[in-house]
C-alpha cells in the first residue's frame, strides 16, 4: 500500500490543511529547508503571498493525496460472448480452446462437461456485441496476484490467454462488496479506504453509458481544494485495461480524470456529488471482489490457479535437459541446453518450430563433443535437420536477444540407429500386447529406446528409455504401462525400438481366451508380397489390415498391384511411401479402387529400397487372429513341419509372383522316402490347400519327422498354417536364407497354463548338434540347464521346453540356441494354452553376434 | 411513563432473551441483483451462527472459516465488525453502534437496532484514515401483515412458517435524502433472526 499525501506547490497554509483534511500515513512537504541566505528573502515573499492570498480568497485550500494498491493488475482479454473463446478458441488459438486444455489436462480428454457449461452459458453469436466477460476478468485481475507466463504441462501449451481466461471462468460469480457510485462521496471512500487504506484494487464500471465496462482500478492522485465546508476534488484515477490480445503479458495502464465535490459537516464528510463532465461521466458501479466463485460447477479453481502458476516447461529444471526421441512444446523465459545422447553413426532428425507467440526469431545452435558447432542459425519459422552423429554427443542451445514475452517452440527429435524394430500394432486393455527385448549379444547395449510414434512418422513421446540391456539382459514391456500424454491421445499408430547394437524382439499381442499373435522380425525386400487382404464389402467375415514401413530417410516410391485369388490384375498404382514411415490399410482404407477379394498385393519400390511391410487379420474381428511380415518371393522354400490329425490340420498358401505359369513341386521328406507332388499355379494365382490335398495319407505317417521342400519354376511366395478348431499359427515359408549357426528365443513361456514349443529342421545330409542355452530373469545363463541335442540328417525335431527342462522351464526367460556342429539349422517356435485356443508363432531368427 | 419500563422488560424477555440463548444457527438465501443485463440474478447461502457470547458469524455455506463476525454487547450495540478480503481480516472497532450497514457486501450482516425502537435517527460514521465519512440516516418501524408480507415477496412458501398469528414487524433503514439502505422483516415472536433483509443490491430470505 503506498498512500501519500503532499501540499500543492502553490499553495502554503499546510497547517490549516492539516488540521482539516488530516489522514493516517499523510506527509506534507518541507517548504521551509531552504539554505539559510536565502532565509530572509523566502520570509518576506512567504508573508506577501500570504497576504496576497487572505486577500483574495482566504478559504481556498488545496491537498494532492494519492493512493496505489500493493499490486497492479493484470489486463486481460474480455472474451465476447459472441465467440465464446474460452470453449471455442474463437477470437484466440482456435482449439483446443483454453476450457479444452483444461479438461485436456485434468479428464484427458474434452470436451467435457466444462465446455459444455462454457458453450451454454458463455456462447451466443447473436448476442449483444458488448456482452462478454469483462466483470469476470476485472475480478480475477484484482485477485489473481500472478505474474503470468507461458507454460507447458504434460506437452499441453498454457498460453497466457489460456491461463488469463481460465481464471477469468472462475470469477464469474465472486462473492462481491458492489455499490452504486451515484454518490460521488463514496467513490471518494472507495478509493481512500480501498486502495489508500488497505492497499487493495478493486474494479468499477467505467462507461458512462449503457453499456457495462469494468476496469479494475488501482492507483489514484486526488487534488482536493478546500472552500468553506466542501471540498473540490479533482481525481485521477489509473485502471488496466481489456482490449488486449489474449496472450499480453502485463498491464495496460490507462487514467481517467473526475471532478466532484465532498460536503464536510463538522470537518465530516457528510456527502457529494459529481461535477463538470463528471456529472454524465462517471463510474456506474463500485466493486470489490472477495473470493473465488465461479459458475461453471465443473471447474477445480485449484487446479486452474495450479495451471495458471506455472511457468516455463517440464525439462526446465534440468539444464542441460536430456533429450530422447519425442515431441515437445518448451518455452524459452531462458536459454535452454539439451544434450543429444547417441552413437557415431546414429542418425540425428531434429524439427524445431518457432510458434507465433513473440516476433524475435530464436538462435539455434548445436555443436558436438568438442564444442565445435555443427548448426547455428536463426529460427524464425520451422527448420529441419538431418544430422549424422560423428562426435556425440551433440549440445543443442536455444536463445534470444530478448525474453521478455511469449517464447514457445516445438522440438520433434528422433534418431535412426543401426538397430530398429518398427510396429503398428497397439494393443491395450482386454486386448493385450507387450514387448520382450532381449540383448543375445556379448556387449553392453546401451541408449535403448522405445518410442511411440503417429500416423505421419513423427515421433510422440519416448516411453522406455534411454536404458542400457547387460548381454543376456532382458526387458518385458507391456503397451498398457505406454501411458500416452493426454494431448496426445489417440495419436499413437507405431512403437519402435531402437538400439545401437542388434537385440532381439518379440512383439506378442492378443485378446485374453480369444487370439494371440506376434512379430519378432521383418523381411526386407525390394518385392514384397502382402498375402492377405479384404475390402469391407467382403463378407467372409475375415478382417485384414495391412501395410508398408519405409526405414529409410528418402521417400519409396512403390507400385502396388492388387491381384486377384485367380491372378487377374485388379488394379495397380504408385504410392509415396514417406521416409521413416508406415503406410497402413484396412478393408475400409484400400487405396485400390477395385475388389481383390480375397487376392494378394505386391509391392515393388522403384528405386529398389528395402521396404518392409506387414499383414494381419482375424475372423469377425475377435478370433483366429495371425500376423505375418510381408513375404519375400523366391523359388526355394521349406515348411519344417506338418500335422494333420483330428485337432491339427495344416494349410499352405500359395502365390505365383510370376507373369507365367508356375510348377510349385512339393517334396515331403521323411525316413521312409521322398513323396513328390506338383502344382500349376497360373499367373499371379494365390491357391490355398490342405496338406491332406497333397498328401492324404499325412494322418498315417509320423509328424515327428517330415517335412517339405518346395521349389518353384519361377517366382512365388507363400506361408503356412497350422489350423485348430479356436485359432491357428502361421509362418513364412522358411528359405535357406533362414539356416543359422546361432538363434535366440526371445521370449519363454512356460508355466501350468502356456507352453513353447520350437521346431527345428535340419536340411542337410549330416547330423547337426545343437545347445539349448536357457537365460534367466537377471540375465544369467542357465548353464546347470544347458542341452544338448541332434538333429539327424534331412530331419526335424518338435518339443516343448517343457519337455527338455521340466518345471524349470518356467524359470527361463529367454533361450539361445548355438549349432554346435554341422552345417546349420533352421526353423521356428511357438506359444501356446492348453486348449489350443490361443496359439502364435513366428520363425526363430539367427542371432547377429557383433 | 411508569409503565415504560414495563414495555421494556417485556420487550426483552420477548425478544433479547431468546437471542442471548443457546448458540444456534439460521440459514439465509440471498438472491443478488445482477449488474448489468447479461449478469443475471444468483443465488448465494448464507449461514449465521449466533453464539452466547455475542458473536454473531456469518459463513458462506461451502466454508469452514466466517466470512464477517459482527460483536455485539449484551445491550445489543455493535462493538466490532470483522470482514474477511480474500484472505485477510480487517476489523472495524465500534463505540456502541446502534446501527451497521453493510453497504454493498453480499452478506447480510447488517444490524439495525432489531430490539431498540427508541433509536428514530442516528448519525453512522465510518474511517479512512483521519477522514470521517458520515451518514444521517432514518430509522422507521412499521407492523404489517402477512399478507402484505407475502404480496411484497417478503414471506414465500415454504421458505418460513410464520408461528402462529404472530406480528410481522418491518424496520427500515433510510437515507437523508429517503434513500432506502436497507429494510428487515422480524417476527415479533420469533426474535432469534430476521425473516426478510433487503438491500440495493439483493433480497434474502430467511430459509428452514
Amino acid at each position: 500500500m503506498k498512500r501519500h499525501q503532499t501540499a500543492d506547490p502553490g499553495v502554503f497554509l499546510e497547517i490549516r490543511i492539516h488540521k482539516l483534511i488530516t489522514m493516517r500515513n499523510c506527509k506534507l512537504s518541507k517548504h521551509l529547508s531552504v539554505p539559510l541566505p536565502k532565509l530572509f528573502f523566502h520570509i518576506v515573499y512567504t508573508a506577501i503571498l500570504i497576504l496576497f492570498s487572505f486577500l483574495l480568497s482566504t478559504q481556498v485550500l488545496a491537498v494532492t493525496e494519492s493512493g496505489e494498491a500493493d499490486f497492479t493488475p493484470w489486463s486481460g482479454w474480455w472474451w465476447p460472448t459472441t465467440q465464446g473463446g474460452l470453449a471455442t478458441g474463437l477470437g484466440y488459438r482456435g482449439h483446443p480452446a483454453p476450457m479444452e486444455k483444461y479438461e485436456l489436462l485434468k479428464e484427458g480428454a474434452y470436451p467435457g462437461n466444462a465446455t459444455e457449461f462454457e458453450l451454454s452459458r458463455y456462447y451466443d453469436p447473436d448476442a449483444i456485441s458488448w456482452y462478454g466477460q469483462c466483470e469476470a476478468w476485472a475480478g480475477a485481475a484484482v485477485l489473481e496476484h500472478i505474474e503470468f507466463y507461458p507454460s507447458v504441462i504434460d506437452n499441453i501449451v498454457f498460453y497466457v490467454g489460456d491461463k488469463k481466461g481460465l481464471l477469468t471462468a472462475c470469477h464469474h460469480d465472486d462473492n462481491r462488496i458492489r455499490e452504486s457510485a451515484h454518490n460521488a462521496d463514496t467513490f471518494h471512500w472507495w478509493l481512500t479506504h480501498y486502495i489508500g487504506e488497505l492497499g487493495t484494487d478493486f474494479y468499477a464500471d467505467l462507461d458512462a453509458g449503457e453499456q457495462i465496462w469494468n476496469y479494475p482500478v488501482f492507483k489514484y492522485e486526488l487534488e482536493m481544494t478546500e472552500n468553506g465546508d466542501q471540498i473540490d476534488v479533482q481525481c485521477q484515477i489509473w485502471y488496466v485495461d481489456d482490449q488486449v490480445d489474449p496472450d499480453f503479458q502485463g498491464a495496460v495502464i490507462k487514467m481517467k480524470i473526475y471532478t466532484y465535490t465532498l460536503y464536510l459537516q463538522d470537518g465530516e464528510i457528510s456527502g457529494g456529488e459529481w461535477t463538470g463532465n463528471s456529472e454524465e461521466n462517471h463510474p456506474d458501479q463500485l466493486i470489490l471482489p472477495l473470493g473465488h466463485r465461479s459458475l461453471n460447477p465443473y471447474l477445480d479453481y485449484d487446479f486452474v490457479k495450479s495451471i495458471a502458476e506455472t511457468r516455463d516447461d517440464e525439462l526446465e529444471p534440468m539444464e542441460p535437459a536430456n533429450l530422447s526421441p519425442g515431441d515437445y512444446y518448451l518455452i524459452l523465459l531462458d536459454e535452454d541446453n539439451y544434450i543429444l545422447s547417441c552413437h557415431l553413426g546414429d542418425t540425428l532428425l531434429l524439427t524445431l518450430k518457432k510458434i507465433d507467440d513473440f516476433s524475435e526469431s530464436i538462435h539455434v545452435n548445436m555443436t558436438d563433443a568438442d564444442g565445435v558447432s555443427v548448426y547455428s542459425d536463426e529460427l524464425t519459422d520451422t527448420a529441419e535437420l538431418s544430422i549424422t552423429a560423428d562426435n556425440p554427443p551433440y549440445r543443442l542451445t536455444f536463445s534470444r536477444s530478448d525474453y521478455g514475452g511469449g517464447g514457445v517452440y516445438r522440438v520433434l527429435y528422433d534418431v535412426k540407429k543401426t538397430f530398429e524394430f518398427a510396429n503398428t500394432k497397439i494393443q491395450k486393455g482386454e486386448k493385450w500386447g507387450g514387448f520382450a527385448i532381449a540383448n543375445t549379444g556379448q556387449d553392453t547395449c546401451d541408449t535403448v529406446y522405445v518410442v511411440g510414434y503417429r500416423k505421419d512418422g513423427t515421433p510422440i513421446e519416448t516411453f522406455f528409455g534411454p536404458f542400457s540391456l547387460e548381454p543376456g539382459e532382458k526387458k518385458t514391456l507391456f503397451v498398457n504401462d505406454m501411458e500416452e500424454r493426454a494431448i496426445d491421445s489417440g495419436d499413437l499408430f507405431g512403437i519402435k525400438i531402437a538400439a545401437s547394437k542388434s537385440l532381439h524382439v518379440l512383439n506378442l499381442f492378443g485378446s485374453f481366451e480369444r487370439n494371440m499373435s506376434c512379430y519378432s522380425y521383418s523381411s526386407a525386400n525390394h518385392r514384397i508380397v502382402i498375402p492377405e487382404i479384404s475390402n469391407w464389402w467382403d463378407t467372409s467375415g475375415k478382417n485384414v489390415s495391412w501395410g508398408i514401413y519405409n526405414p529409410f530417410l528418402t521417400t519409396s516410391s512403390s507400385q502396388l498391384t492388387l491381384f486377384s485369388r485367380a491372378g487377374i490384375e485388379i488394379d495397380t498404382l504408385t504410392i509415396n511411401v514417406e521416409a521413416n514411415r508406415w503406410v497402413h490399410y484396412n478393408g475400409t482404407t484400400s487405396p485400390f479402387s477395385g475388389n481383390g477379394g480375397n487376392g494378394w498385393v505386391l509391392i515393388e519400390d522403384q528405386d529398389d529400397l528395402l521396404l518392409k511391410g506387414y499383414t494381419e487379420w482375424s475372423e469377425n474381428g475377435i478370433y483366429k487372429a495371425e500376423s505375418l511380415p510381408a513375404l519375400v518371393p523366391g523359388d526355394v522354400f521349406l515348411i519344417p513341419h506338418v500335422e494333420s490329425s483330428l485337432f491339427w490340420d495344416t494349410q499352405i498358401v500359395l502365390i505365383n509372383v510370376s507373369d507365367t505359369d508356375n510348377e510349385v513341386v512339393f517334396t515331403r521328406k521323411d525316413p521312409r522316402g521322398d513323396e513328390n507332388r506338383s502344382r500349376i499355379l497360373g499367373p499371379g494365382e494365390k491357391q490355398t490347400l490342405d496338406i491332406m490335398d497333397l498328401y492324404p495319407d499325412t494322418p498315417f505317417i509320423t509328424p515327428k519327422t517330415a517335412w517339405i521342400s518346395i521349389s518353384a519354376s519361377d517366382e512365388m511366395a507363400g506361408y503356412v498354417c497350422f489350423n485348430t478348431p479356436e485359432d491357428e499359427m502361421c509362418y513364412p515359408f522358411l528359405t535357406p536364407d533362414h539356416i543359422g549357426q546361432s538363434f535366440a528365443l526371445t521370449h519363454v513361456a512356460s508355466s501350468r497354463y502356456w507352453w513353447t514349443a520350437l521346431n527345428f529342421l535340419n536340411p542337410f545330409e549330416e547330423a547337426v548338434a545343437y545347445r539349448l542355452m536357457p537365460y534367466d530373469a537377471t540375465g544369467r545363463l542357465m548353464s546347470e540347464l544347458e542341452a544338448r541335442r541332434f538333429v539327424e540328417p534331412l530331419s526335424k525335431t518338435v518339443f516343448t521346453l517343457h519337455s527338455v527342462f521340466g518345471e524349470n522351464a518356467a524359470d527361463i526367460s529367454f533361450l539361445k540356441i548355438q549349432v554346435e556342429s554341422g552345417p546349420g539349422l533352421t526353423g521356428f517356435f511357438g506359444y501356446g494354452n492348453p486348449d489350443m485356443s490361443m496359439l502364435t508363432g513366428s520363425i526363430l531368427t539367427e542371432t547377429i553376434l557383433p | 411513563m411508569k409503565f415504560k419500563f414495563v414495555y421494556i422488560l417485556l420487550f426483552y424477555l420477548m425478544c433479547v432473551l431468546p437471542l442471548k440463548g443457546e448458540a444456534h444457527s439460521i440459514k439465509i438465501k440471498t438472491v443478488n441483483q445482477g449488474i448489468s443485463v447479461d449478469d443475471p440474478t444468483s443465488e448465494t447461502y448464507w449461514f449465521v451462527d449466533i453464539d452466547d457470547e455475542n458473536e454473531i458469524k456469518f459463513f458462506a455455506s461451502t466454508q469452514n472459516e466466517p466470512l464477517v463476525v459482527l460483536h455485539v454487547s449484551d445491550d445489543d450495540f455493535v462493538q466490532k465488525v470483522q470482514t474477511r478480503h480474500s484472505e485477510n481480516w480487517h476489523t472495524r472497532k465500534l463505540i456502541n453502534a446502534p446501527i451497521v450497514l453493510s453497504e454493498g457486501h453480499p452478506i447480510p450482516y447488517d444490524w439495525i437496532a432489531p430490539f431498540n425502537d427508541e433509536i428514530v435517527e442516528t448519525v453512522i460514521r465510518k474511517r479512512s484514515g483521519n477522514t470521517v465519512f458520515r451518514k444521517s440516516v432514518r430509522r422507521t418501524t412499521r407492523f404489517i401483515s402477512a399478507e402484505e408480507a407475502m404480496e411484497l415477496q417478503m414471506l414465500k412458501d415454504g421458505l418460513y412458517t410464520l408461528p402462529g398469528e404472530a406480528r410481522l414487524k418491518l424496520i427500515s433503514i433510510e437515507s437523508e435524502n429517503h434513500q432506502l439502505l436497507v429494510r428487515q422483516l422480524w417476527c415479533e415472536t420469533d426474535t432469534s433472526w430476521w425473516i426478510f433483509e433487503e438491500t440495493p443490491n439483493r433480497r434474502s430470505w430467511r430459509i428452514p
